[in-house]
This record gives C-alpha cells, sequence and structure tokens, in this order.
C-alpha cells in the first residue's frame, strides 16, 4: 500500500463517512479498522456488472495475506496498524519471500511468488481488540476429538471418521478456504443477476449467495457451507450465513481444528477497493463456541497470471487408507511383541514427525503430558 | 476441602486389587484423576529451595511410579525373559501380595497420597505412604555405600545423592516378592533400580525410574512419571490389615 493511499485512507476515517456503511453490531475501533482497511484507492473507480452491481469478480488469491500473522503480536498491543518503520520492515520481509518462491526448487517453486503487495495489518484478526480469536468456551472443549487435527495428529485413527474434512476431501469449510496456507489459495468469483458465486481453488468448494432478496431455507437443512444470502451496501456485498452444520471447524490451517456449533453465523463483507485488490472481511459470531464474537480481515488480490488451478483432492489420496491400515498393523504388531513377552508403547502413525518424516521441533514424545496413578 | 475419603479398609484392599499400575479407580469416591477436581487449582510457581539452596522435595505427593507401556521413554521396551512372561501369564490378582497388605516395593503407587520428608541434618529422606500399609522408605543420603551383601527386603538399600537439583536414588537387596502393578509384571533379586526425582515447578514430581533386573528383563527399561502436589492434603490413617475382607472374594 503506498503512503499517499494510506494517508487517504488515514482522511477518510477521520473524515466521519466510510466508503460504505456498517453493520450497527460493529464496536467502535472494529467499525474504524474495518473502514480503513475497506477504502479505496485513491482514483479508483468502481467497475459495474451489465445490471449494474458492483463488479467483484474474477480470480482474487489470499497468497496476498501471506506473512501477515493471524493472532496479534504481542509487541503491537490493540495497535491495528504498523507503524512507517514497521511497515517498511514487513515490506522488505515480502520482498524477500517472493525473491525465495521464485528461486525456489522443487515442487513448492513460486508459491510465494504471488505476493505482489504489502499491507498494514499488524494481523488477520481485527476483532476482539487484542487481535487475537477468543478462548474456547468450556462446552466446547468438551468436543476435542482425534478429528481435530486428524492427519496432522497422533491419532489414533480407527475409522474414517478421525480425520478431519479437510483429510476426507470434503471442505475445509467457510474460513478454512479463505485463509492463505502454502498453496492453493485461489478463488474466483462469479457474478450474475441475482447470485454471486464464490469458488475456492483447494478443495474445490462454490458457493452460491443469493442476491435476489429470497430468505434462507428452512433451518431444518444444514450444509458445510451453509446457507448463504448477500445484499449490497454501497460498494460492499455482505454475506450473512447460517444453516451450517456443527461438523466444520473455523480454527487450525485448513478448516481443521476443534468444531464450531450449528448455531455458528457467519457475516462477510467483500468490497473491490482496487482494480487487483478485494477487501475480504469475516465475522464469526457462535456463542457455545467462541467466548466473543470476532472478525478476520484479509486483502484478495489478482496478480497478473495467477489462475486458479485443478485440485483434485482425491486423486492419490492413499492417506486414509494407509493410515488406517497401518494402525491394524501396529495392532497385530502388538499382539506379536507380547507373545514374545514384549511390552512396549504403541507406535502411532505420524511418529510425531512431520511432512518428509521430519521431526517437529519441541516434539519427543507424544505422551509427554500424561498425568499420574 | 479435600474430598477424598475412604469408606472401609476392605472397599480400600478392593480398589487396590482392581486398580491396574496406572489407572485411577471409579469407586470408593477416590475417583483418582476425578476426585482431585473438586481441589482448588494451584498457581505453578518455581520449585521452592530449602535455606541451603538445594530443591525442597517435601510435600504430600499424588501419582507417579507406574511401571508399564504407558510412562516408557520412547524407545525403550519392557522385554521380559521366559521365566519372566510364565510369572505374568500365570499370576493371579488374588494373590498380588498387595492385596495380602504386604508392600509394594518400589516404585508402584497406590492411588493414595505420600510424603517425602527430608531430614534437617539433609542426611535422610523418608518417602512415607498413606496407602498400602502405612510403611517408609529411607533414602541414605550420607554418602554411605551399599553393603556388599545386603538383606533382601521389599523396600531394598537406597542411597541418594544430589545431580544438581535432581535427586538421584540407587537401590539394590531387593527381594522377590513385590509386583509393579496390577499388570503383574515380575522381578528377581537382582532387581537394580536408578530413580530420579525433579520438581520441575512448584505442583510437579518428575519421578524417572530404570529398572534394570537381568533375571527378568532382557535390558533395562526407563519409565518416565509424574506425581503432582496436594497442597491441602494431609496423610490419612490406612490400617490395611483390619477388616481386610475382601481378600477372599477375589477369584482369580
Amino acid at each position: 500500500m503506498n503512503p499517499r493511499r494510506l494517508a487517504i485512507a488515514i482522511a477518510a476515517v477521520i473524515g466521519v463517512t466510510a466508503a460504505s456503511p456498517l453493520s450497527a453490531q460493529q464496536n467502535d475501533s472494529l467499525k474504524a479498522i474495518s473502514s480503513q482497511l475497506m477504502t479505496p484507492a485513491k482514483g479508483f473507480v468502481q467497475p459495474k456488472t451489465e445490471w449494474g452491481e458492483p463488479d467483484i469478480s474474477g480470480v482474487w488469491t489470499s497468497d496476498a495475506a501471506l506473512g501477515i500473522p493471524r493472532e496479534r503480536p504481542a509487541k503491537y498491543g490493540h495497535r491495528a496498524f504498523l507503524s512507517d518503520d514497521e511497515f517498511a520492515e514487513v515490506q522488505k520481509a515480502d520482498t524477500d519471500r517472493r525473491k525465495r518462491g521464485e528461486n525456489a526448487v522443487g515442487a513448492f517453486r513460486n508459491d510465494d511468488a504471488w505476493k505482489t503487495k504489502s499491507f498494514r495489518q499488524t494481523s488477520l484478526v481485527i476483532e476482539p481488540e487484542d487481535g487475537h480469536t477468543p478462548a474456547f468456551t468450556p462446552d466446547a472443549l468438551k468436543r476435542t476429538a482425534t478429528r481435530d487435527r486428524g492427519s496432522f495428529g497422533e491419532g489414533p485413527f480407527n475409522t474414517p471418521l478421525d480425520f478431519t474434512l479437510y483429510d476426507r476431501c470434503i471442505t475445509r469449510g467457510i474460513v478454512g478456504s479463505i485463509m492463505p496456507v502454502v498453496y492453493g489459495n485461489g478463488n474466483r468469483i462469479v457474478q450474475a443477476p441475482g447470485q454471486v458465486v464464490l469458488s475456492y481453488e483447494m478443495i474445490h468448494d462454490t458457493r452460491v449467495i443469493y442476491t435476489d432478496g429470497r430468505s434462507h431455507v428452512s433451518p431444518n437443512i444444514r450444509q458445510y457451507l451453509g446457507d448463504s444470502r448477500g445484499h449490497w451496501e454501497g460498494n460492499t456485498l455482505v454475506i450473512e450465513t447460517t444453516n451450517f452444520t456443527d461438523q466444520t471447524s473455523i480454527g487450525g490451517g485448513n478448516g481443521n481444528g476443534l468444531r464450531h456449533s450449528s448455531d455458528m453465523k457467519i457475516t462477510e463483507r467483500i468490497t473491490r477497493i482496487d482494480k487487483d485488490e478485494l477487501r475480504y472481511e469475516v465475522h464469526v459470531d457462535d456463542a457455545k463456541t467462541y467466548t466473543k464474537p470476532f472478525t478476520i480481515s484479509l486483502p484478495l488480490t489478482s496478480p497478473p497470471g495467477y489462475e486458479l488451478l485443478p485440485y483434485e483432492c482425491h486423486e492419490g489420496n492413499y492417506m486414509l487408507p494407509h493410515s488406517l491400515s497401518a494402525e491394524r498393523e501396529e495392532d497385530k504388531a502388538l499382539e506379536e511383541d507380547a507373545k514374545k513377552g514384549i511390552i512396549r508403547k504403541r507406535k502411532s502413525v505420524q511418529q510425531n514427525l512431520d511432512a518428509g518424516a521430519r521431526p517437529i521441533p519441541g516434539r519427543t514424545n507424544p505422551n509427554d503430558d500424561i498425568d499420574t496413578n | 476441602m479435600s474430598a477424598r475419603w475412604i469408606t472401609s479398609i476392605a472397599g480400600a484392599a478392593v480398589l487396590a486389587i482392581l486398580l491396574p499400575a496406572h489407572t485411577p479407580v471409579a469407586a470408593q469416591g477416590r475417583g483418582g484423576r476425578g476426585g482431585r477436581g473438586q481441589a482448588p487449582a494451584t498457581p505453578a510457581g518455581p520449585a521452592p529451595r530449602l535455606a541451603n539452596g538445594m530443591p525442597d522435595l517435601s510435600g504430600v505427593w499424588m501419582g507417579g511410579g507406574g511401571v508399564g507401556e504407558r510412562d516408557l521413554k520412547p524407545g525403550d521396551a519392557i522385554v521380559l525373559l521366559p521365566d519372566a512372561k510364565k510369572l505374568v501369564d500365570t499370576r493371579q490378582l488374588k494373590d498380588d501380595p498387595e492385596a495380602h497388605c504386604l508392600p509394594t516395593g518400589v516404585p508402584r503407587m497406590n492411588p493414595y497420597p505420600w510424603r517425602m520428608v527430608q531430614s534437617i541434618d539433609q542426611k535422610y529422606i523418608f518417602v512415607l505412604f498413606e496407602g498400602n500399609i502405612h510403611s517408609y522408605r529411607q533414602i541414605f543420603l550420607d554418602g554411605r555405600k551399599h553393603p556388599d551383601d545386603p538383606d533382601p527386603t521389599w523396600y531394598g538399600h537406597s542411597t541418594g545423592k544430589w545431580e544438581g537439583d535432581t535427586l538421584v536414588v540407587d537401590t539394590v537387596g531387593y527381594n522377590d516378592k513385590f509386583w509393579f502393578g496390577a499388570n503383574k509384571l515380575p522381578h528377581t533379586t537382582k532387581l537394580h533400580t536408578i530413580e530420579r526425582f525433579t520438581r520441575s515447578d512448584a505442583n510437579t514430581l518428575q519421578w524417572d525410574i530404570t529398572i534394570d533386573d537381568p533375571g527378568s528383563y532382557a535390558k533395562p527399561f526407563t519409565v518416565r512419571t509424574r506425581a503432582h502436589l496436594e497442597p491441602t492434603w494431609e496423610l490419612m490413617e490406612y490400617i490395611c490389615q483390619e477388616n481386610n475382607t475382601n481378600v477372599g472374594h477375589i477369584v482369580q
């Protein structure tokens, strides 16, 4: 973001009227932060579709958000934006990241090379004020299960239900599908009269967001990606999504982690603030899972040449049968050893190793924290 | 207010019988892990020290001492020699010496608290047990060596020394009579244990035990167990031999 644009953005905040009116539910500081982030670039003229809606269509990647920490580092306290000096450092880090991506050899070549703009957010979480995802409720913690980490955890794996929905190529959920990970961060928006369609590259989910004023489907109908209804507030598409199952999760990368409840409501706001930039904001409200509602805001950009590539999740996806059969083999191995008089710990599938069988720093024994007799 | 209560000695004896080496008992109001949910949470500060700067291990502790695969050091295994395996396969719980109010030896702990007491001159440490038979271990820290031909005893001859903040206790001179747990793991008089006690924070006592018994096990192995502090508890009286009626009811 160039200094002139930032100056305009700040002026816009100080000058009271934001580019788009915001819901009364946002608190003051969230309003100010959100408004600053949604302020269009100087000189940007919002294109419209043939039928007169703001045109947010295109290919948009959340690679733009790579390098912005999700949770705010302690040194920034309640500050949502970097100072000039801090921003200069971030710009340098982003340039280094891009160069590393461009010069990388092997499977991850160019993965970071699409991060072409730098941003002044101190964290992706902009609400609550401390920039941290709120704590889980005690009830939510009762829901922890092996499937929260799935193949990224230590198991044990006894059924396909012990894996995440990402492992099983089902979905990463709304938030998991837009938050940037190592690759596959593309999103495509297609608009038609009465609908906005949002397609995610990984694992090719598509949501149809009806903007024709129809009401939500019956509460008896539940979907992994919920049921979305959108309307325009100025140049901002506001999407309200309900009718969730309780099977997806917001938390960890790729939508893995502790599941939310089916009462969750998600509100998204998408504004095009430059010809190659969207501002995307997602507000999560689930009192059964999180002690407070929270908001994540990230930039989405459209670097020249960026395409969504096919992510055929299930092709060659032997991870589930391999993990399950490895567990059953270990059952047999333990029995054989017991017959020989060898009593030993069960070997987990992951063995606390990371991708490529590398040890994870700081982790030795998955059972290190066991309790007493 | 502490929630633990023991309704009867017989009940307690049943608890001990039904208890595998490291699973908390479900009945009798003790509840193992669950029962202590009623104690207030204590913040974990650094481990306290004595006036001379040495770590203070004293206090009423719960847990630790389980010998079995759960707490095995990564990479270690309990490899039974043929005679030992035969014992494990044929032993019956009704014959567990613990059920007959005989000592549990080292390092087996019942799910009752125990107290570490350091003598003022630092030459002795006593481990007082509430459970089992209200007995004690004594650890000599005066630099003495093990006797060349120790009398075989249930708790052995223990000498201790400090290595930094860790108390290292070396014990030989065991008899062959106690079981390591309801898992029936045996030992012989060749047993040599090396224990390492480290108070990692105010509430936690890391207790690693190396079992070296070439009479029963093909190679030594180490279990890493942990006890937690019970700052508001006192040891209660537990007279195992009194009214131990359940022993006759255990059929196998």
